[in-house]
């Protein structure tokens, strides 16, 4: 760990974090292999869901002692949910289960693309605000939305990069700059669509605090070195941005010094 | 007129006798029979939240709905 990464963490409500990457526990080959990716990924906090689960089928409780023994943070999501009532009461069973006031506030508007339904998704943050839980809503790229979230009481927020699943990357950097432009001083995160290390490296050279992810790490082909590669990306990234980066220039200007140039007689 | 209650957890129905508390209605379908018993559990009563110290006090009515969630993978 740098210097940089010690003085530099990422804060959520009211705890701070040293990686900046937060990521899921589903999709992957095995509970075992989900836990040493989870470990590769140097990650603090990591989401989890609430399932029906048939008792003779272990498997569900297989993973939940593997996250139980990975000593990291919980994140409950409200995956699946479809209304604000549905993502409430969801949440209210995640805070007692999992014994903590975060929730992934997830509210899906539309199952072609999982777009998440802004008009739930303020009403739930609302209440659920209110009720005393931290809420890290799962949003759109829409600057007006997040600002609606904002005056809800949310301090975190999680536009998607493209739609959950999909590895697109950063569909619109310009609405996510805008974003990062707009409110300097909150917590963003990029949730959903990062396919790549290099993409989340791209949201977090544009200011992004942090990236949430699980299908480009658990769908790899070899999950523990995506999970580096991804942990790797995330802190180059910052550590890129708080370096400042130079600003692009339109015209060719050399890097080399020009006085004492060789042959320049002959040109 | 019957002395049995008509309920659903997750999507089963089951009888159980009029009256039946949560915690009642856990033991008889003791989550479940020869099944290996789940021990991270929680659950909503026709959608709302039910906390586990309310169970025994809270009394099942006829075509109630309970959903029985566990810790799960999610991203």
């Amino acid at each position: 760990m740098t210097q940089t990464e010690m003085n530099d963490g990422l804060k959520l409500y009211h705890r701070e974090f040293t990686s900046r990457l937060l990521v899921g526990t589903a999709l992957y080959p095995s509970p075992a292999i989900m836990a040493q990716a989870i470990s590769a990924s140097g990650s603090e906090m990591i989401t989890l869901s609430l399932r029906r689960q048939d008792p003779a089928n272990n498997q569900g409780q297989t993973i939940w002692q593997h996250i139980k023994q990975s000593n990291c943070t919980l994140l409950p999501n409200t995956a699946g949910c479809h209304s604000a009532q549905e993502a409430i009461t969801l949440a209210q069973m995640s805070r007692e289960i999992f014994n903590t006031d975060f929730i992934k506030l997830e509210v899906i508007g539309d199952d072609y693309n999982l777009q998440p339904d802004p008009f739930e998704t303020v009403k739930a943050a609302e209440i659920l605000i209110k009720d005393g839980f931290k809420v890290l809503p799962y949003c759109t790229d829409d600057l007006v939305l997040c600002q609606r979230l904002l005056d809800a009481g949310c301090q975190v927020l999680m536009p998607w990069g493209s739609p959950i699943g999909t590895g697109k990357g950063l569909m619109n950097p310009y609405n996510l700059q805008a974003i990062r432009d707009r409110f300097p001083t909150t917590c963003l995160i990029i949730d959903a669509g990062i396919g790549k290390p290099s993409q989340a490296m791209a949201a977090m050279e544009m200011g992004y605090d942090g990236i949430l992810l699980n299908t480009a790490i658990a769908k790899a082909h070899n999950p523990v070195q995506m999970a580096q590669a991804f942990a790797q990306a995330v802190s180059g990234g910052r550590q890129a941005y708080l370096a400042g980066l130079m600003e692009s220039r339109q015209t060719a200007t050399p890097s080399t010094p020009t006085l004492g140039t060789p042959f320049w007689q002959q040109l | 007129m019957t002395n049995n209650i008509n309920i659903t957890l997750n999507d089963t129905r089951y009888d159980l006798k009029k009256g039946s508390s949560i915690s009642q209605a856990l033991d008889i379908l003791n989550i479940n029979s020869d099944k290996p018993k789940l021990t991270d559990f929680v659950i909503a009563l026709n959608q709302t939240f039910i906390p586990r110290s309310q169970y025994p006090n809270t009394q099942l009515q006829n075509n109630d709905v309970i959903e029985l969630l566990s810790p799960m993978a999610g991203g």
